[in-house]
């Protein structure tokens, strides 16, 4: 018999990690590299909520619309302060994806900063904190899940609209391809980049507003989370939002589920190996199915449009 | 309506024009002819603003547009139509057709739209397919379809016959004729195919070495008796 | 004395740096594999070292196996070092035993690290590493029979033979590695070898096309990489003279290593040891100058360390990529002919 907090973990988790993961994919198709900075939006808007809950004495959900802002504002930042100025400097794609990494660190260590400038202020753990007694109950279930899942069906909804109807979306989809023939078409290429970041990075700050009312947050919830998203992203398949979505859903559910089937099996002490699960998925993927999902479909769809044509060439002669 | 003085450009630190200076005046067909290598295509990109200029000055109907971005100068009316990567072969033919009207607003869109389609019928089946499905003879009509609805005053093709079926590289150009007259466009055309090239237009520039080293009437270049000669740089004038 | 010691420290933090930045030079330098899991090979090193010095000491010393060698270690490594006190033979056993373990588990590593992506793109191989690195920390910090999770395991006094000298004895002797490496590293970059793993990081397609099998040279040189860096950790936890998980972060031994290259000059070792220098000196300004710096800066200075490590890291990209001694192109050996 499943717990029913167990199936409640594994859900909130799975939302927030396919927010996460949607937005590492979308930023990876636009940018052409890894961000791995995107676990720090997360950070971002954990410390949000913090303040929020601890400091203001507020309502947490209001730290959503928040973490939003500021997050998709550093995500802004990072594009145009550091990525497209390195880019005229002449960088390449490996430098580009370390100062990503650089931007990680120095993320980390301002959340960690912060961490420690509030803790005389708010008199908390402002260094681990768990705010699940402020969230809300309805028929049963916690506010995080109600919320995450509407968030979430809302995004994937408005994404796939966007994508496929809009006039913006075609273009990014278009950048994403070709971003010079995009240009050559009257695309201004970096507001479109430049948005698109703002975007991932605000969804990452959602997730990681919510987090705090579900798991416990600290300066390092973005950094741990990355593992999970790579995992996520590639199982997916690097090549598709839809994918990811996928591939992020697939990870959640068999981290938390995996984690306790462990425990149960060989003990409690085995929960801190827990983020082996997702690097275990991605050395299989990787070996196996490099494409992840969305290869696999597509290699599908191949063979049965080549049987389809030695069909109609049989039939031709 | 467009200039080109003293254009000195590349690729990073790779430099391929020198001091090139072209003009092409309202209304004319312009072709740039030269062996591989010269430089025609970069010559094309680098008006379009996708290369490095390291000197020199584009005037596009009395502005300098030498420092705009490539999508700054398609708002003002300067069309591109590379070689290759014309197309955007996994988004739909519709959407693709969509991205060529992106600077027209939807009445006009629609227009000509209907007009595109009207040209190039087939294109009407296939609307919801990836390009990637279709042949490169298709793709390559997709990317005359989308010179067509493009809102533009003057537009490059970059070898358009490319790997083209005579015939069909024959429709391609008399296409382009039909562009110069019936919407009184201007064009600039880089072309392998010479002889065709110089048939269809008024003027015509041969580069050599990423340098013009002729400039002329179309039809005094084809009646010239060392044409090829010139081509190949061998004979200098 | 006393300033001698502090100078010693910071060649001991040298040397084993300049190891781990040498390794990383191989690795990513000559042979062009990004590697941000270098944390994973030098925590490998550690952990081994912290797993099985005392063990080998317990074994060759004869000393009592029934005890559990994670819950009685303190008392277990005193007892090993009573008895190599007199003994430089079982002492210095100990030590080269050891080191010569971690060269084979961290090069067994560093092939099961990369095996997964290493026929994928560059993006691939660096999300899998920095993963695999993290995945090591988090095996030291929980699995306890390893190197004592969250507390710490202590390593035998190898020296301790050297009476008073032993630490110095023993800085020495980590720096004669590092030179014994520095110099094995030059040799290799200039022998055909080391123009393979060249060819491979320019071109290669190219060096497929000739018949060089470019998976397996990169899995060689993973493994090396993998070796040397491993060799920095059990020095290091010589040193220490503990080991403990939490210590081995990817910012201490990934990513400093990485700004270390870049400024020195990838692609060359020279580069590398200008780097290590450099670096090594500034953060020693820093930690000496801390408490003055603390007046002024509202923070703790470990995290103005982190943000002055990513603020030098982007510098170095945009405004020097080649480092301060960039990597020569190489001269090919013309021979003269008759016409010349």
């Amino acid at each position: 018999m499943i717990p029913l907090a167990l199936i409640e973990d594994a859900l909130v988790y799975a939302n927030l990690l396919l927010m996460l993961t949607v937005g590492f994919t979308l930023t990876y198709l636009i940018a052409k590299i890894p961000n791995f900075a995107h676990g720090e939006f997360a950070g971002i808007g954990v410390y949000i909520t913090f303040t929020v809950a601890q400091v203001w004495k507020s309502n947490p959900y209001l730290a959503v619309p928040l973490a939003f802002i500021i997050s998709a504002f550093s995500g802004a930042l990072i594009y145009n302060g550091v990525l497209r100025t390195l880019k005229r400097f002449g960088g390449t794609m490996i430098s580009l994806t370390i100062s990503t990494l650089a931007m990680q660190i120095m993320i980390s260590a301002l959340l960690n900063i912060y961490a420690d400038y509030l803790y005389p202020i708010a008199g908390a753990y402002s260094r681990l904190f768990l705010f699940r007694h402020l969230d809300f109950e309805f028929i049963g279930l916690p506010g995080v899940l109600i919320v995450s899942t509407i968030f979430l069906l809302t995004l994937i909804t408005l994404l796939h609209l966007m994508l496929t109807r809009t006039r913006f979306g075609i273009s990014l989809r278009a950048v994403v391809e070709d971003s010079s023939l995009a240009s050559i078409l009257g695309v201004n290429v970096e507001l479109a980049c430049t948005i698109s970041w703002m975007l991932t990075a605000g969804i990452a700050g959602v997730a990681g507003s919510l987090l705090p009312l579900w798991f416990q947050g600290h300066p390092y919830t973005g950094s741990m989370l990355l593992t999970s998203v790579f995992a996520a992203s590639i199982l997916g398949g690097l090549s598709s939002i839809y994918g990811a979505m996928i591939g992020a859903y697939i990870i959640g559910l068999t981290e938390i589920f995996g984690t306790y089937l462990l425990a149960q099996t060989f003990g409690a002490q085995l929960t801190a190996y827990r983020s082996l699960i997702p690097l275990t998925i991605l050395c299989i993927v990787l070996l196996i199915f490099p494409r992840g999902i969305t290869g696999l479909i597509e290699d599908l769809q191949a063979r049965r449009a080549s049987k389809a044509m030695v069909k109609i060439r049989g039939e031709g002669s | 309506m467009i200039e080109v003085y003293d254009l000195n450009a590349g690729y990073g630190k790779l430099h391929i024009l020198y001091d090139v200076k072209l003009k092409v005046n309202d209304n004319e067909i312009v072709t740039v002819l030269g062996p591989n290598g010269s430089g025609k295509s970069t010559l094309l990109k680098t008006i379009m603003g996708l290369t490095t200029i390291y000197g020199g000055k584009i005037i596009f109907d009395g502005k300098d547009v030498t420092k705009l971005r490539p999508d700054e100068k398609a708002k003002l009316g300067l069309a591109y139509i590379p070689q290759i990567g014309n197309v955007f072969t996994n988004l739909t033919v519709k959407e693709n057709l969509i991205m060529a009207g992106l600077t027209l607003d939807k009445s006009e869109f629609n227009d000509r739209l209907e007009y595109a389609l009207s040209v190039f019928p087939f294109l009407k089946a296939c609307l919801d397919r990836k390009v990637k499905t279709l042949s490169g003879g298709e793709r390559q009509m997709l990317s005359m379809a989308m010179a067509l609805i493009m809102k533009s005053k003057f537009i490059m093709f970059d070898e358009p016959t490319g790997n083209l079926a005579p015939k069909i590289a024959t429709e391609v150009l008399n296409k382009i004729i039909e562009l110069r007259e019936q919407s009184k466009l201007t064009i600039l055309l880089v072309e392998q195919a010479a002889r065709k090239a110089l048939e269809v237009s008024d003027r015509a520039y041969l580069l050599v070495s990423g340098r013009v080293i002729y400039e002329g009437s179309s039809k005094e270049l084809l009646e010239h008796p060392e044409l090829g000669k010139l081509y190949l740089g061998v004979k200098k004038l | 004395m006393e300033n001698i010691s502090w100078l010693l420290d910071i060649v001991v933090f040298f040397a084993v740096y300049l190891i781990v930045t040498l390794a990383l030079n191989l690795q990513y330098g000559y042979t062009g594999i990004p590697n941000f899991g270098l944390a994973l090979s030098v925590a490998t090193g550690a952990y081994t070292t912290g797993a099985l010095a005392g063990r080998i000491g317990m074994w060759i010393c004869g000393i009592r196996s029934d005890l559990d060698y994670i819950m009685y270690n303190p008392m277990i490594t005193s007892m090993i070092n009573s008895a190599i006190r007199y003994d430089p033979l079982k002492g210095l056993t100990i030590f080269f035993s050891t080191i010569i373990i971690v060269v084979i588990v961290s090069a067994i590593i560093g092939f099961i690290a990369s095996y997964p992506a290493i026929r994928l793109r560059a993006d691939y191989l660096m999300m899998v590493l920095i993963a695999m690195a993290e995945a090591a920390r988090i095996i030291g910090l929980n699995y306890t029979p390893l190197v004592g999770g969250t507390t710490w395991v202590s390593v035998p006094n190898v020296f301790i033979w050297m009476g008073d000298m032993a630490s110095q004895f023993l800085i020495i002797t980590i720096l004669a590695i590092s030179i014994l490496i520095f110099l094995f590293m030059q040799y290799l970059v200039s022998s055909p070898y080391g123009r393979l793993i060249k060819a491979v990081r320019e071109n290669e397609l190219t060096a497929e096309c000739v018949g060089k099998d470019v998976v397996k040279v990169k899995i060689q040189i993973m493994m090396l990489g993998s070796a040397i860096a491993g060799i920095a950790g059990s020095l290091w936890s010589f040193y220490c003279g503990t080991v403990l998980a939490a210590a081995y972060t990817r910012t201490d031994w990934t990513f400093w290593p990485w700004l270390m290259a870049m400024i020195g000059g990838m692609g060359n070792n020279i580069g590398a040891l200008v780097g290590v220098a450099t670096v090594i000196i500034c953060r020693r300004l820093i930690i000496y100058y801390k408490y003055s710096l603390e007046a002024y800066i509202p923070f703790s200075v470990v995290w103005l360390e982190q943000i002055l490590l990513a603020l030098a890291l982007i510098l170095v990209m945009m405004f020097r990529p080649q480092g301060i001694i960039p990597e020569k192109p190489a001269k090919p050996k013309i021979k003269k002919t008759s016409q010349q």
